[in-house]
């Protein structure tokens, strides 16, 4: 059962809860039916006033969770329940019997055990402690324990019309208890809890687990087979047709076989989907080793084919090129390794779809600087600013921009500098080259590439900025949601 | 020392078996001769006697560069070993790694690379 489903149902019972005790009020006590109010001849009746406080409450809780909000009506309604409760039960000690029902003498004729009983107003109280928890939001635990108890107690009323009347107005607690009001406690709690179904034990009950799911198919015979031995063994005692050490042994022994069957094939059930759970763990973790020895061939192909390509490109070039062709060569087959490298540094990070700015521009400076002549390590990060995360497009177009700034059509020009300052999603890099004669400017393909990659990176690009290989760029287009400019 | 280097290229790859011998013979490398596969590979080292050998790690069925590689120095013949892969597993790294090749280059691998890989080994 989802919480939908829950709330559904506990309106249902407060509906319920409101109609049934309108119909007591009205058709019981205003025209004098007196099976509306008792249930059966001779019970205990459902007092006027106690049918009052259920619509009291039952509406509260339906304003509570359909009403337009504000808590200010259900905690009236919960402090006038309360008084009443502590009422009735100072009226019951000092007044009589009946409580505030003797002021107002209604319908059919009393019985001498009418009257407001001490469970009842407990209920009450219990009722009104719900109503402050639910309108507040707080104390959940302190709402659970509270609908426990007044559902218990109801339940105890039932049972104790269900097996005899008489057994229970032997208890002075209960004496006066009517069967309506009774089952309107049982109604009434059950849809206080169902008002927080994923809390307490009824959000164990109707949970979506497999734990829950185990307490649903037990809970059947757990109720229901002490409810039906009990009347089995009631009906042998009213029959006088066994002994009753005999009854009671008998009792013992279906009642443990019973649930010994039950937990049993609970248990069975358990370890069967224990087993397909594993089972289909392990048909998972086949199909990630697949796809991820797949996803490791399709990065071999990739950077195959980029080698292809290069070939390609120098086949085309020729066997003794133009030293301009060879440099344009030379300088597209560096973009392509960029191109790779980029890639690699993506997909070996934990996450292949992100990756923090200072750990892509440190490995980038690495690689870069491995993949140039000049010696390892000749390319060096510098990052000022705080980190941010980059997405797979924003990485790819950033270290094209750095390969092609640091010049990839001069793989001698010694030691370099990469230098990114971050304000916010505003970014400035800066490539400082140790040497100021090894940075001649760019040539006009590196411009246009240049220009096409700050665009892409959200910045605007001018010729003197592109001389002094410094850019500005601004990449919160390109960010995750989370980290773009308000 | 340098100009003189005889490279023998291993790959599997003809098209980039043509533009390894493009950027050697360009820096001005002798390419002594060329296999496609780990066996082949074994018996033109053996008889060609390169100084430098372009290895690929995978080379289709049979032998892959590894072997190869253990194969000739086996045989007593230790020319500088250059390991080329499309490969970044850790696993293969390692693999390579454990065999202290001269370098691993990584494809795509750009002519300054390679060339800059066969000056340093010279």
């Amino acid at each position: 059962m989802g919480e939908g489903a829950a709330a559904r149902t506990a309106s249902s019972l407060l509906v319920f809860v409101v109609a049934a005790a309108l119909v007591v009020l009205v058709a019981g006590w205003g025209f004098g039916v007196d099976a509306l109010v008792r249930g059966r001849a001779g019970l205990a009746a459902t007092m006027p006033s106690t049918a009052l406080a259920f619509v009291l409450v039952a509406a509260s809780l339906l304003w509570i969770q359909l009403g337009p909000g504000g808590a200010a009506p259900a905690l009236t309604a919960a402090a006038v329940i309360a008084i009443y409760a502590l009422a009735s039960l100072g009226g019951r000690v000092f007044l009589s019997l009946k409580g505030f029902d003797a002021l107002a003498p209604l319908g059919p004729p009393a019985l001498p055990s009418d009257g407001t009983s001490p469970a009842t107003s407990m209920c009450f109280l219990l009722a009104s402690a719900c109503l402050v928890a639910l309108a507040t939001g707080t104390g959940v635990r302190f709402l659970t324990v509270c609908a426990t108890l007044g559902l218990t107690a109801g339940l105890i009323a039932v049972t104790g019309y269900a097996f005899g009347a008489q057994a229970l107005y032997r208890s002075q607690f209960f004496t006066a208890m009517g069967l309506p009001t009774a089952i309107g406690f049982v109604a009434l709690f059950i849809a206080v809890m169902l008002l927080r179904p994923t809390r307490g034990w009824i959000g164990v009950l109707i949970g979506p687990g497999p734990g829950s799911a185990g307490a649903r198919r037990m809970a059947p015979v757990v109720v229901l087979t002490p409810v039906v031995l009990s009347a089995a063994v009631l009906f042998l005692r009213r029959n006088g047709l066994a002994d009753p050490d005999f009854r009671l042994s008998l009792y013992m022994v279906i009642l443990i076989t019973i649930l010994a069957a039950a937990v049993l094939r609970n248990a069975d059930l358990e370890n069967r989907t224990a087993a397909l759970l594993a089972e289909r763990a392990e048909e998972l973790t086949r199909a990630l080793q697949r796809n991820q020895l797949l996803l490791r061939e399709v990065y071999h192909r990739v950077r195959n084919n980029l080698q292809q390509v290069n070939a390609l490109l120098l086949i085309e070039a020729g066997p003794a090129p133009d030293p301009q062709v060879r440099a344009g060569f030379d300088a597209t087959a560096n973009r392509i390794v960029a191109l790779s490298r980029v890639h690699s540094i993506m997909v070996s990070s934990t996450d292949e779809a992100r990756l923090g700015l200072g750990v892509f521009l440190n490995d980038l400076c690495g690689v870069l600087g491995r993949s140039r002549v000049g010696g390892p390590a000749s390319v060096r990060a510098v990052v000022d600013g705080d980190d941010l995360m980059l997405d797979v497009d924003t990485a790819v177009s950033l270290g094209l921009l750095i390969n092609e700034l640091i010049g990839p059509d001069r793989p001698d020009s010694g030691d370099v500098e990469v230098r990114l300052t971050r304000r916010e999603a505003r970014c400035k890099v800066r490539i400082v080259h140790a040497s100021e004669a090894a940075a001649p400017p760019p040539t006009e393909a590196s411009r246009r590439i240049i220009r096409a990659l700050v665009a892409q990176l959200g910045g605007e690009p001018n010729e003197a900025d592109v001389d002094a290989r410094t850019v500005s760029l601004r990449m919160a287009r390109r960010l995750p949601e989370e980290q773009r400019d308000v | 020392m340098y100009e003189a280097a005889k490279v023998a290229i291993v790959d599997d790859d003809f098209l980039i078996v043509e533009y390894l011998r493009a950027v050697c013979q360009g820096a001005g490398c002798e390419v002594v001769g060329v296999a496609g596969d780990g066996r082949a590979a074994m018996a033109m080292i053996e008889e060609a006697r390169p100084t430098h050998v372009l290895l690929d790690y995978r080379l289709g069925a049979g032998p892959d560069g590894v072997d190869v590689s253990r194969y000739v120095r086996a045989r007593g013949l230790d020319p500088t070993v250059i390991f080329i892969t499309g490969s970044t597993e850790p696993e293969t790294l390692n693999r390579l790694e454990a065999e202290a090749p001269y370098k691993v280059l990584i494809k795509p691998i750009s002519p300054d690379e390679l060339t800059g890989a066969l000056r340093g080994a010279a």
